[in-house]
């Protein structure tokens, strides 16, 4: 105790009884602290699995949508190499392009899920462990913020990778499993890294973003409504903007935007239809720099609030 | 050189802002279960977080075996907290949510889940633990809190107020449990806000007020000072003066005075004094809408000690 006390245990003046519950110490090996952020992230899987309609449903959405291109793709390969419809078009090579089209639109689908996984898994996990508490059991245990912010960026980059990358590769390898022998195989290869980068881009984007706009407050239904707001209003009137004002690279503000710019670039398409002065799409440098810019904002504003938030004790419930 | 003490609170100061916490506290245990009583807002969970590595002093050296746990990862190893509130992954089973909690701690993931069960078992878990966390009464939260501040074996348990608002068993489990820690060498530190329920753990207290230590010591000491303090008595009836007339000549009451339809008698030996006051109503058939003892609460408790500290007394 105090001076006052001193040498006097507080345990000294204990007189009840004292029961046996089996309390033993734990001795064995401690986890190493470079793993921490593992369980972070198998916890954050584990709440999403929870329930239907925040990551089931729409993993098996994204299955449809895979499994509905890779359809659409194979009736397009082998219908346009048949002879006949090949007269028919008079070898213009529209159909062919059209079924090498239907890739890169593909992640234009899978980020509609992307997009929805974030309001559902995503753009409320940080303010919900701000609101809950969650930080006080974090935090009062040998974890740090970095270890929270990397767990909470992989176990959310996880889910949306099942969508944003699994179902473009799905896509993809069907687009490859379809080709007639082994030179052609070889030619049809290079989709998959392609298909690959759009959908790690895909990914980053539609993880960070929410997961920044989730530390933003501790209400969660305004960081949802929060990044509803930026990815669907904010971001179609950049693109809006950007293509009534010529100004094409305001429209790198939009998420969406700059992922298809990506994507489009990364296979060489441009647009299917019209002309390239039509699109609504900001030039891929743009997008580029969008990307890189977000990613390290998102990462860089996330770190600031959970350390600030450790700091001042939030959490607290 | 001497072994570092479990918990040392160096002229510890926290702010937040124009809001005092917790103000200059020196203070230092060397182990056992201690318990800290403080009314609401008095920097009870200040004073336990601070301790926890979740704040950090704005003055003065706060640690745990010698280390600062708010800068120190290796010092929050050997610290178990449980905190007030009761929020947190509602989704997970008790069983998934103190496993992955245990190997946040650092228990390898090969053991963490037969830890965390038997951690939760000890706590009177084991029926419930794969339930749900949202579908827990309050007494299974509390027990889940106090099994997922336990599951890594910390030498230093803080407890913020475990015994709110549970029911009689799992009062009992907890009391149990935190005598059980304190026996088996742990340093445990039990937050509340009602003298009888940390009279139920230890003996030992300190008490909090307005973030200043205001008391330490055994509770059976400082209860004796308190109880040498007139102990007040109101009695709400029809007819007060009457009540007043009839108990001021007996030799404990030191004083009566009235209070808006009601008397307030102050006497030295409260037992003797309820006694005297059922006489004299069935005696004189006055009616009586009722008895309290503004004394009763701990709030009277830290009023008299407030008074004592604020008159100089030792």
């Amino acid at each position: 105790m105090s001076e006052a006390a001193a040498g006097t245990p507080a345990a000294k003046g204990k007189t009840a009884a004292v029961h046996d519950l089996g309390y033993k110490p734990y001795e064995g090996p401690r986890r190493p602290q470079s793993t921490r952020h593992r369980v972070i992230v198998w916890n954050q899987i584990a709440m999403a699995w929870r329930g239907w309609w925040r990551m089931k449903m729409w993993l098996i959405g994204a299955a449809m949508m895979a499994i509905g291109f890779g359809a659409a793709i194979y009736l397009m390969f082998f219908v346009t190499k048949n002879p006949i419809v090949q007269g028919m078009l008079g070898g213009s090579g529209a159909p062919l392009r059209m079924t090498e089209f239907l890739l890169p639109q593909s992640v234009d689908f899978t980020t509609m899920i992307a997009f929805v996984l974030g309001l559902t898994v995503v753009a409320g996990v940080v303010a919900d462990d701000m609101r809950a508490g969650a930080f006080e059991f974090y935090f009062s245990r040998p974890v740090r913020p970095v270890d929270y912010v990397y767990g909470k960026v992989v176990g959310s980059g996880l889910i949306i990778a099942a969508v944003a990358l699994g179902a473009p590769l799905i896509v993809a390898l069907s687009r490859v499993g379809m080709a007639g022998g082994g030179g052609e195989v070889a030619d049809s290869l290079h989709y998959i890294p392609r298909m690959a980068a759009a959908g790690v881009t895909a990914t980053a984007l539609y993880t960070l973003v929410p997961l920044a706009i989730s530390a933003i407050g501790s209400r969660r239904r305004y960081t949802i409504a929060g990044w509803a707001m930026f990815y669907l209003v904010i971001g179609n009137t950049a693109m809006l903007i950007g293509h009534e004002s010529g100004i094409s690279a305001i429209g790198a503000i939009s998420i969406k935007g700059t992922v298809m710019s990506i994507t489009y670039a990364l296979f060489d398409v441009k647009i299917l239809f019209g002309s390239e002065e039509e699109t609504f799409l900001p030039p891929v440098e743009a997008a580029v720099a969008a990307a890189v810019t977000y990613t390290a904002i998102s990462i860089g504003f996330l770190y600031w609030r959970v350390r600030r938030a450790e700091r001042a004790g939030m959490g607290g419930g | 050189m001497a072994a570092p003490q479990p918990i040392a609170l160096d002229s510890c100061s926290k702010w937040y802002g124009q809001v005092l916490g917790i103000s200059d506290v020196t203070w230092s245990t060397d182990g056992g279960v201690i318990g800290l009583l403080g009314p609401n807002g008095a920097g009870k969970s200040t004073f336990i977080k601070l301790l926890a590595g979740l704040l950090r002093p704005s003055r003065g050296k706060c640690t745990v075996f010698g280390a600062s746990t708010f800068f120190s990862i290796e010092a929050r190893r050997r610290v178990g907290y449980s905190p007030e509130h009761e929020g947190a992954y509602d989704d997970l089973t008790g069983l998934e949510l103190v496993t992955a909690l245990a190997e946040l701690s650092g228990v390898p993931r090969g053991k963490a889940g037969a830890t965390a069960a038997g951690a939760l078992d000890r706590m009177g878990m084991a029926g419930a633990m794969n339930r749900r966390v949202k579908g827990y009464s309050k007494g299974m939260r509390q027990r889940t809190k106090l099994a997922q501040a336990t599951v890594h074996d910390p030498d230093v348990l803080l407890l913020d107020e475990p015994l709110t608002g549970v029911d009689p068993l799992a009062r009992k489990q907890i009391i149990d449990q935190v005598r059980a820690l304190g026996a088996a060498g742990k340093t445990v530190i039990v937050s509340s806000h009602v003298l009888h329920e940390i009279q139920a753990l230890t003996q030992e207290i300190l008490v909090i007020y307005r973030g200043q230590v205001l008391a330490e010591g055994n509770v059976l000491e400082i209860r004796a000072l308190i109880d040498q303090h007139p102990h007040r008595i109101r009695v709400d009836c029809e007819r007060p003066r009457d009540v007043a007339r009839a108990v001021i000549g007996a030799e404990h009451v030191v004083r009566t005075s009235f209070d808006d339809g009601s008397v307030v008698i102050e006497t030295r030996d409260p037992d003797a004094c309820y006694d005297l006051i059922g006489s004299v109503v069935v005696d004189e058939d006055i009616p009586i809408r009722s008895l309290t003892s503004p004394d009763n609460s701990l709030g009277a408790v830290f009023e008299y000690l407030t008074t004592r500290k604020g008159s100089g007394a030792p």
